[in-house]
């Protein structure tokens, strides 16, 4: 992903993510929380995918953001390539990490 | 025409930065903070759910002195990261786009941030 898509991709997820964001803290300011109203929310099928959402935003922002560093501060192409094919292992596996807590069995 | 003087890569150690590059310099670092965060968050998430134990160990594990620490750096970067964020969305939808906004948005950024985290910590604590 490279210009105009990886711009407007890094925009549309952090607009997504200021939403739930703000969401988040309202429903924890309003709500006494504890273990069985937490786990019971993370249930409810609408707060699955709005968290897997928030993950994917999450996960794709990142990318985004740390490959901008990345291309600034490091300069021989062979570290930076590495540099990023670790980086992308990284949040795929915490993506999958995620998923796994969302629609696993533990 | 020579150009001796320009810098050929960015050497964090010989640019002096104005107010409004400092924000985004900050935007950067506090990104990288959170990126380094996403596992600790996903593991925090992962023992909370698994059982009430878990949650109430999670809660455990919050409430200690270099965890309070730790959450401090996290949430105040979170903040930071949001405020500024949504200042660079309203300069891409051309607000505040000239100098004098600019820098007024930067002092708003960090004004807006001291305050949310204050309000975080007497939250959290009291």
């Amino acid at each position: 992903m490279s210009g105009f898509s990886a711009w407007l991709t890094q925009r549309l997820s952090a607009i997504y993510m200021a939403a739930f964001i703000v969401i988040a803290i309202i429903w924890a300011l309003i709500t006494d929380v504890n273990y069985t109203i937490w786990q019971s929310g993370f249930e409810n099928t609408v707060v699955k995918l709005a968290v897997l959402l928030f993950g994917l935003s999450l996960l794709i922002h990142a990318w985004i953001g740390l490959r901008d560093v990345l291309v600034d501060y490091i300069h021989p192409i062979g570290l930076r390539l590495l540099m990023m094919t670790l980086l992308a292992l990284f949040l795929l596996a915490n993506g999958f990490w995620l998923l796994s807590i969302l629609w696993g069995n533990s | 025409m020579k150009m001796n003087n320009q810098p050929v890569y960015l050497n964090l150690f010989k640019i002096k930065l104005p107010l409004t590059g400092i924000i985004s310099f900050i935007h950067r670092v506090t990104g990288v903070l959170l990126f380094l965060a996403i596992p600790f968050c996903i593991y925090l998430l992962q023992r909370s759910l698994q059982s009430e134990m878990g949650f109430n160990d999670v809660a455990d594990l919050l409430n200690q002195p270099l965890m309070i620490l730790v959450q401090v750096i996290i949430v105040g970067s979170l903040l930071y990261h949001l405020f500024a964020g949504i200042r660079f969305l309203l300069m891409d939808i051309d607000i505040g786009h000239d100098k004098k906004s600019a820098e007024r948005s930067s002092w708003m950024v960090i004004l807006a941030t001291l305050i949310s985290c204050l309000l975080f910590l007497f939250v959290r604590f009291f």
